[in-house]
């Protein structure tokens, strides 16, 4: 039982009731930070398993240089507190009982949701086979698949989660809407136009469709998954594999964050650039803009059948990752020409 | 369809059919039934189905001719027409026709042009417009044929998408000018059943070679295939070396005319219909010996030789490796028709069996414990543009906030 969160956020909108307004700044960081707190969001959408030990150590008076580039909206009003010497150590001594109050909560909310999980039945990796060719599943992600993803008894198919959709965001997919067509393609892209993978989709799309995709076919989530729908996709995720997905930050792209007006900030790409210098050069419209290129052989496809049009996809998908690393080594050459640099694959450390 | 005898019979219902059992339809079925595609429908016939496309946008439906009561139906099928002036005709109701004409009504309105109509609306063509190219395009895609070509060895990527980790390299064709006069059979040649059992006379017959800019006529070496004799399998060599896809020992493409298309629609939106005209034309201006191979075919060797074209990319990006630490995902509205999905499975597949994880209901997620209305009622306060009245509405709001938590706090989690 945590009590002493709503008494931190109780303490923090008298505060914020009584900052003068002159300090702009300082005061706009803090209401930001409030509409967070009030936010429909999970608290894991705004403290995530990489900020409960910068804010653990916040709470006892050590700023930790991974409090910033994992919640902002603490980061944003620490920077502002530089000048402020009369009102940064009631500030202070404001947020740190919130930081502490907000990592008991963080740490309550992702134990709760791995404790709910019972595994019924273990897919076995053995079991899919069928699974593995691309030209009859219509599911192409350049890798075996490493997981089944299981049925979860008592979230897919219940009425609660059809009705969550509505309520909450309120995005609508209209192209999608022409009943006598499939639901189109899902894709996967890296920040560098390079296609990860496709799928095609039978019915309209949905957050199980990224979940899903991930999750069987990545050894391990991605660090950032970028997503028009993230808002919604976070929670969906977090309820199925929290384990799995706990590193993970979900987050809206700099375009579709406009139509997001009920989701709080910390859903958002732009927030998280402010003090993540590694997502500042993130081109967040990668997908919409290799997106724009696949139209061109939407008039082709809705004229094929199935197999057709699987391998018409594939090929314009491959043609375009093709082109994107013959762009990238010749790029390559040429900074190395240049600067004497060395091309060099990033991996990740986690591995 | 089979007689009592069950011997292949075809039956007309044209005058000539009935007064002579000879008409030029059953003719034709009977002279060139091996030319004909597989039959585009399963099961039992449809109540209305597009058969054809003609010049100036005149679309033929085949129409179930239900005459009588459900139990007295025939197989009988009738043909309603929509002309270019988007006037709809029946053959079967011709008097009704008349009728309506008479009375001054536009169009007849039968059950045969009501069901015919309802297709359309179902193919998406649109029934009171110029829709000609659609229709052409639906019934084009349903006659791609998934014959087995004669080539079957893996094809090289194009020169142009050619990756430094790429083992086979397509040679460049130069116009066919290296080609030789004769292609021999040799070690790896083969049928297009797959057998490359050998053991008859060698034949050597002519070979047409479709090339971008003309149509090329070369000798080539076959053998009765033993596995498939009755069927009239040809072995034949699979012509790869020379960059040639051979189709069927009569008819074989260069890979540049395909890797050409890959190109086009890949460097901007290029259906197949526009490709094929161009090539058309191109013959025409060349003065090919032979005319360009019709939409059909040419479909149906694009895809064959993509299947058998090591085009396969990683799917990985060589700056983020293979567990990328940013993924962008989005959806696209790239479909095809819903009535064609037959063994799509897509990673969301789930099967209880396989693998079930329960998940029970979990407590309250977000920040603020206290009611949802409340919640959202903070929001509002906290959204409002005048700062003033932002504060003044907050300061109430928590008033009654701090009331709630002192009534429910044994309650919270």
């Amino acid at each position: 039982m945590n009590t002493e969160l709503p008494k931190a956020i109780e303490e923090c909108l008298i505060l914020y009731l009584e900052l003068p307004r002159d300090r702009h700044r300082l005061f706009n960081r803090f209401r930001q930070l409030l509409r967070q707190l009030f936010a429909n969001d999970s608290i894991l959408q705004l403290v995530a398993s990489g900020a409960i030990e910068p804010l653990r150590k916040y709470a006892v008076g050590e700023i930790d240089d991974k409090l910033a580039p994992n919640i902002p909206a603490f980061g944003m009003i620490l920077q502002n507190l530089t000048d402020q010497v009369e009102l940064a150590p009631r500030i202070h001594l404001c947020l740190q009982k919130l930081a502490h109050a907000l990592t008991l909560q963080a740490e309550i909310v992702l134990k709760d949701l791995i404790l709910r999980r019972k595994i019924l039945k273990e897919g076995r990796v053995e079991d899919l086979f069928e699974e593995q060719n691309w030209e009859i599943t219509g599911s192409c992600y350049g890798r075996s698949m490493k997981r089944m993803r299981p049925f979860y008894e008592g979230r897919d198919g219940s009425r609660k989660e059809k009705n969550t959709d509505d309520q909450i965001c309120q995005k609508f997919y209209e192209t999608y809407k022409k009943e006598k067509l499939t639901g189109g393609l899902m894709a996967l892209w890296c920040p560098h136009l390079v296609c990860l993978g496709f799928h095609k989709m039978p019915k309209s799309e949905g957050r199980d469709d990224v979940f899903s995709a991930i999750y069987s076919y990545f050894e391990i989530a991605p660090s950032v998954i970028i997503y028009d729908f993230a808002c919604q996709l976070a929670p969906y995720c977090m309820a199925r594999e929290p384990e799995f997905f706990k590193n993970t930050l979900f987050v809206i792209d700099e375009m579709h964050a406009n139509g997001h007006s009920s989701c709080s900030q910390a859903c958002f790409l732009s927030n998280y650039m402010q003090t993540r210098p590694d997502l500042q050069p993130v081109y967040s419209s990668a997908a919409e803009c290799s997106n724009s290129g696949l139209n061109r052989i939407r008039k082709s496809v809705s004229y094929m059948n199935e197999a057709n049009a699987i391998i018409y996809t594939h090929t314009y998908i491959s043609v375009w990752n093709r082109r994107r690393e013959i762009g990238f080594q010749k790029q390559a050459d040429k900074q190395a020409e240049l600067t004497g640099a060395t091309f060099y694959i990033q991996q990740r450390e986690e591995i | 369809m089979p007689d009592k005898e069950g011997t292949p019979t075809n039956a007309c219902d044209c005058p000539d059919f009935k007064r002579t059992r000879i008409c030029l339809h059953s003719e034709c079925v009977e002279q060139f039934f091996h030319l004909m595609p597989q039959p585009v429908i399963e099961g039992e016939d449809p109540e209305s189905f597009l058969v054809s496309v003609q010049y100036d946008n005149h679309l033929y439906f085949s129409v179930a001719s239900k005459s009588g009561s459900e139990s007295r139906q025939s197989q009988k099928r009738t043909i309603v027409q929509r002309t270019s002036t988007y006037q709809w005709r029946c053959k079967s109701c011709s008097k009704e026709t008349l009728f309506s004409l008479k009375f001054g009504l536009i169009d007849s309105n039968c059950i045969h042009i009501a069901a015919a109509k309802e297709e359309a609306m179902d193919l998406d063509l649109n029934i009171e417009g110029a829709d000609g190219d659609s229709a052409a395009r639906i019934l084009t895609s349903r006659l791609i044929s998934t014959t087995n070509p004669i080539s079957y060895r893996q094809i090289p990527p194009p020169a142009w998408i050619r990756l430094p980790q790429d083992i086979l390299k397509e040679k460049p064709f130069r116009l066919g000018v290296c080609l030789p006069d004769l292609f021999s059979l040799n070690e790896i040649s083969r049928c297009s059943c797959g057998s490359g059992q050998r053991g008859g006379s060698v034949d050597i017959q002519e070979i047409t070679i479709f090339t971008s800019t003309t149509a090329i006529t070369k000798l080539i070496e076959t053998e009765y295939c033993i596995d498939c004799r009755y069927t009239k399998g040809r072995i034949g060599p699979d012509l790869n070396e020379h960059g040639l896809f051979n189709w069927n020992n009569r008819i074989a493409f260069s890979h540049e005319l395909m890797n050409n298309y890959t190109s086009q629609f890949t460097t901007s939106s290029t259906p197949f219909f526009a490709f094929h005209q161009t090539i058309v034309n191109c013959y025409l201006s060349e003065e090919s010996p032979v005319p360009f191979v019709t939409l059909h075919l040419f479909l149906s060797a694009y895809f064959a030789f993509r299947r058998l074209q090591d085009l396969e990319a990683k799917m990985e990006c060589s700056i983020c490796g293979s567990n990328p630490s940013i993924v962008i995902a989005d959806g696209v509205s790239i479909s095809f028709p819903r009535h064609r999905v037959i063994n799509l499975r897509p990673p969301t597949y789930t099967d209880k069996n396989q693998a079930c994880t329960r998940i029970s209901t979990a407590g309250k997620q977000t920040c603020f414990l206290g009611p949802a209305k409340h919640r959202s009622a903070f929001q509002k306060a906290l959204e409002m543009t005048d700062i003033d009245k932002s504060k003044d509405e907050l300061k109430r709001l928590m008033e009654v906030y701090q009331v709630i938590m002192l009534l429910s706090r044994p309650l919270l989690i």
